[in-house]
């Protein structure tokens, strides 16, 4: 897998304009995380002048030196994650954007897991390298190379012997683990997402599995799942485990002091007190090693996938903002493509602007493709569609949505209450109006009813409640009828139809009902295109 | 049962099964073995110092304590592996036995959470919490009584008041800690919850509310949180201060002390500084450890809560279902809608379950397939009580097409085999075209395995329903369940499937809100006044 370098990642356009406003606050977070080692390090060299004249200025010096070591480490910690915080939430908001202004299709080639991977999980791995990374680079280098100086200093070069168990455990850590990771990393995430889908795909469809038995679907990929997860990293951490104990065994100071009594035994008190001292003062920042170094390679796969979902492109838009009233609705030379492949003949449709028009075809035609294209969801191969003689790309986002309303089959709701779903399209509506609403759309429910318990028809019936609070001039609905029972699907079409006379809207469903489509103003019937060519 | 006996204990390590926890004991053992050996190898060095021994001794007492600490920190990793699998296990298992209605939004929040982040966390216990919780505590101990042994006990004492006030510094800003991280736990479910619905809803999101106010939504919950973040990283760099002070607290103390008094000796005073400055150092990884454990305990919390989630009871004595498949629904009452509900269907009906909206088709379906028992009266198959056939036995003889198609991430044969795990892919083509997916095959060189999109987005709405009604057909079940399975097919289509139906040798029961003249019922269970009619013929 090709893996982009850090530097690259964090200076690509699409992140680094997130990370600027925090860049002053990491920096600092740094600094003083140097700083405080640097303090710590001069307090421990206090220490050791007064193991060699018992004098109490020594003692003053070093609790001072310890209380702005002390403060240094608060303040450093404070500021790295106070800047981290506010990436994070810079970022957060900017894949949420980027998502709503995905085409419906590169949505749906997005994986279910990695969606929601990408708006929480994947921003939570950033957290620990953008938050961490600085201050543990600097602390890593600035506390060690000013120990080391003070050892030669007071302890001769000899007395480097003692950083023998620290350097090899730093070697485990910086060349065997990134190098098992890199052999195994990807195995073991596959093997954790693995898991995490099996689980959701249960939860989410649970009716299914339920029926279809413990043994088969998402319950047996799980067991499975669990079951190879077991075995492989059992397999995997019985090959690490001793490497990885030795290493957390030799940072302990017990192997360092060890090494520094052997050295230094012989010598005057004050140098063997440093050989003790500093050396463990520099094997201390590889101590924050053995917490591993996998979030700095998880942060930067996380980053690579940021970056490439805010790389797709978004649904174009324009700066047009006004536009004549009514507004006619023009398809013109549309040609549709689904999955690359060009399905339908080309389209030149004019929708009249006081009636109900529907849209027919074969089930897989490509009728919801059409309507999402139609309310600027999904972008088109060739073609125009056409607003009042604009095309919709041109026109402002907030316009475009203001314009043309499109209410998805399937009748999603929100779990929260009638009246907050209403209010997402109506935020301004009283409650008359909601209620009016409720009514036209046959729905039989007060406003303050939770959407856990509404049927599918009536969820259905709500999403079609917001035709009658929209400001929209064109309305498309897709299969409104669906799972409406044959009076309430007359009623339905009825307001809908006088709503369109009355407030001049035009409004076009897709149905695969004919019977209702003939009693519409227009009918689209999508056909194949092979079929229409051969009877050329 | 056997997770349920655990709901009336209060600790959350207990939510963790019995094998589980044995292995957690061994290795708890280990580690206050690990902190004897090193206070141990400490001591000798400060006996050495104050005696200016040859560093034979201390090499071997060093080394000892080495290898026991790589033993148990390799048996600490293989537990936690094994830890993370039982838990998964366990999980799996528990969930398959919990009731329908307790899966809602939030706890579907909190199952992803536990799987995706509280049980690759528990995978740590033994190797580092145990270590901090165990061996970092233990390793002062043993430590104060060394110095008792290098400076006698006065100096001993001393060394006990400065370390116990080091830990009452700890303590402290633990404390405020665990206040902040409440805080949190609470607003990162909520964020989670927040991004979960937004992620889920947003095609509905971005129609209903438009690109700038689907936002708002979420953003009041990211607010919430952030703000939360903001005040425990405030408490955090407090505890740092406070730690990193009562961390050099004992050495400080010890050096005043000795220093003050008259008869001190240079060499003691390395010994006795050396020794405190280990026996201190594990205080302040018990303040970071302080950060974990709050989450742990909340993940444990958690956890406990979904291995113990409400359930229906399987029979102690289950009865097998007979070749007879007749269905009688005695006098059910469920909910606010189903009242005094009476039927006998025959093996081989087919059966409309007919009623307005909201008048409860659906919740008698459910209850048909158990989902849950109903509040009054019961259900046979063939003369057996629903609850007295084990889950198992009664899911092989139902096959159910839901009225929301759940189709999976995956390949279409992925989403038909389920219905029949071991069906060959001839079988899965033929139950495909059966439910007239023909034009779906035939688009792709993929065939049956073409993948589906993000939960079938590739799919259209009628596409999923035509993949269910498939994966009920393979089945081959004798009593099929159809809850409004046609409502996005165009009447060719629908009629096509219809006739597929009429084929097979079941007991079809279907609710629809289309024309029936295809479906051809010979009874129906009419819900809009409750009683049971028989057709006209």
């Amino acid at each position: 897998m090709h893996k982009p370098a850090l530097s690259k990642l964090i200076t690509n356009p699409l992140l680094a304009d997130a990370l600027r406003p925090s860049a002053t606050k990491l920096a600092s977070g740094a600094l003083f995380s140097s700083l405080s080692g640097i303090t710590m390090l001069a307090a421990l060299w206090s220490l050791i002048q007064l193991l060699d004249d018992l004098s109490s200025i020594w003692l003053f010096t070093a609790s001072l030196l310890w209380l702005f070591g002390a403060l240094f480490a608060a303040l450093a910690s404070w500021l790295a994650h106070d800047g981290e915080a506010a990436f994070s939430a810079r970022l957060r908001r900017k894949v949420a954007n980027h998502l709503l202004r995905l085409p419906e299709s590169s949505l749906a080639k997005q994986g279910d897991q990695e969606v929601r991977n990408l708006v929480s999980s994947d921003i939570e791995k950033l957290h620990h390298m953008v938050a961490h990374l600085p201050a543990e680079i600097a602390s890593f280098l600035v506390t060690p190379i000013a120990a080391i100086c003070l050892l030669i200093n007071m302890a001769g070069v000899s007395a480097l012997w003692v950083l023998l168990p620290g350097v090899l455990a730093s070697l485990y850590y910086l060349v065997v683990v990134p190098h098992i990771n890199a052999r195994d990393g990807e195995v073991r995430r596959q093997i954790m997402g693995e898991i995490i889908t099996a689980v959701d795909n249960y939860a989410r469809g649970i009716r299914v599995n339920r029926i279809y038995g413990q043994l088969s679907g998402a319950l047996a990929d799980y067991d499975s799942a669990t079951k190879r997860f077991t075995n492989n990293m059992v397999l995997w951490v019985s090959k690490v485990a001793t490497l990885a104990g030795t290493a957390v065994a030799l940072l302990q100071a017990a192997a360092t002091f060890a090494i520094a009594y052997l050295i230094a035994y012989d010598t005057s008190i004050p140098s063997l007190a440093a050989t003790l001292f500093f050396s463990f003062a520099i094997v201390t920042p590889a101590l924050r090693l053995g917490h591993g170094l996998d979030y700095v390679s998880a942060g930067r796969l996380a980053m690579g996938r940021l970056i490439a979902l805010l790389q797709l492109p978004t649904l174009p838009t324009g700066q047009v903002t006004t536009l004549p009233q009514p507004p006619t609705l023009t398809l013109q030379n549309v040609r549709l493509t689904i999955n690359g492949s060009q399905l339908l003949d080309v389209i030149n449709e004019t929708f009249p602007s006081n009636a109900l028009s529907a849209i027919t075809g074969a089930s897989g035609i490509g009728k919801t493709t059409l309507l999402r294209v139609m309310a600027g969801h999904e972008p088109l191969s060739s073609g125009q569609i056409k607003l009042a003689q604009t095309d919709i790309t041109q026109l402002n986002e907030s316009t475009l949505h203001q314009s043309i309303l499109l209410i998805p089959q399937g009748g999603d709701t929100l779990p929260a209450t009638v009246e907050e779903n209403l209010r997402l399209s109506a935020p301004q509506a009283n409650t008359a109006e909601l209620n009016d609403a409720l009514l036209r759309a046959q729905l039989n429910t007060t406003l303050d009813t939770h959407t856990d318990i509404l049927s599918g028809g009536e969820r259905q019936r709500l999403s079609i409640a917001r035709a009658f609070l929209s400001d929209a001039h064109i309305i498309l609905l897709d299969e409104p009828t669906s799972a409406l029972d044959a009076t309430r699907a007359s009623g339905l079409i009825r307001e809908l139809e006088h709503l369109a006379q009355k407030q001049e809207k035009t409004i076009v469903m897709v149905t695969h009902d004919e019977e209702l489509a003939a009693n519409t103003a227009k009918v689209l019937k999508l056909k194949r295109m092979t079929i229409a060519e051969d009877q050329q | 049962m056997k997770y349920g006996a655990d709901s009336s204990n209060h600790s959350p390590i207990l939510a963790l099964p019995s094998a589980a926890r044995k292995r957690l004991l061994y290795v708890g053992l280990g580690w206050i073995l690990v902190a004897a050996l090193e206070a141990w190898a400490y001591t000798v060095l400060a006996l050495g110092i104050t005696h200016h021994w040859p560093p034979l001794w201390i090499l071997i007492s060093t080394g000892m304590a080495i290898l026991v600490s790589i033993a148990v920190n390799r048996s600490g990793y293989l537990t936690g592996v094994r830890l993370a699998g039982d838990l998964y296990k366990t999980l799996g298992h528990a969930l398959a036995q919990s009731k329908l209605s307790w899966f809602t939004h939030n706890n579907r929040t909190k199952i992803a959470n536990i799987a995706g982040q509280g049980i690759p966390g528990f995978m740590s216990i033994p190797a580092h919490q145990l270590q901090s919780f165990l061996h970092a505590p233990c390793l002062p101990l043993c430590l104060v009584v060394g110095i008792g042994v290098v400076a006698g006990l006065e100096i001993a004492l001393v060394a006990s008041v400065l370390l116990i006030l080091a830990l009452l510094g700890l303590f402290l800003s633990q404390r405020a800690l665990k206040r902040a991280d409440a805080q949190r736990q609470t607003a990162q479910n909520n964020a989670s919850a927040a991004t979960l619905e937004f992620v889920d809803h947003l095609e509905l999101l971005r129609t209903a509310a438009g690109p700038i106010k689907a936002i708002e939504r979420i953003e009041q919950r990211w607010q919430a949180q952030e703000q939360a973040l903001s005040k425990t990283n405030w408490s955090s760099a407090f505890a740092i201060f406070v730690s990193t002070l009562a961390s050099v607290l004992p050495i400080a103390g010890m050096a005043s002390f000795m220093v003050l008094q008259d008869d001190t000796n240079i060499t003691t005073l390395l010994a006795v500084l050396m020794l405190i400055g280990r026996a201190a150092a594990p205080l302040g990884e018990l303040a970071t450890a302080g950060l974990s454990i709050n989450d742990l305990k909340a993940s444990l919390d958690n956890y406990k809560q979904a291995t113990t989630a409400p359930q229906l009871p399987e029979p102690r004595q289950p009865k097998t279902m007979t070749s007879d498949h007749q269905i009688r629904i005695e006098g059910i009452a469920h909910g606010p809608v189903l009242n005094n509900i009476n039927a006998t269907i025959p093996a081989g009906s087919r059966v409309r379950i007919l009623g307005p909206s909201g008048s409860g088709k659906s919740t008698l379906l459910e209850l048909l397939m158990r989902f849950d028992d109903p509040e009054k009266g019961v259900i046979t198959i063939g003369g057996v009580k629903l609850r007295d056939i084990t889950y198992e036995e009664l899911a092989s003889h139902i096959a159910y097409v839901p009225q929301d198609p759940v189709v999976f991430t995956g390949t279409l044969a992925d989403n038909i085999r389920i219905g029949n795990p071991t069906a060959s892919d001839l079988e899965v083509e033929t139950a495909a075209r059966h439910a007239s997916l023909d034009t779906i095959i035939d688009r792709s060189p993929d065939g049956i395995h073409q993948l589906v999109g993000q939960q079938g987005m590739a799919l259209s709405g009628g596409e999923r329903q035509r993949v269910t009604i498939a994966r009920a057909l393979i089945k081959k079940a004798p009593i099929l369940i159809l809850d409004e399975a046609t409502s996005a097919l165009d009447s060719t289509t629908e009629q096509a499937i219809v006739n597929t139906l009429h084929t097979l040798d079941a007991t079809i029961l279907f609710v629809t809100h289309k024309d029936i003249s295809d479906w051809r019922p010979n009874q129906v269970i009419d819900l809009t006044g409750y009683i049971n009619h028989s057709p006209p013929s």
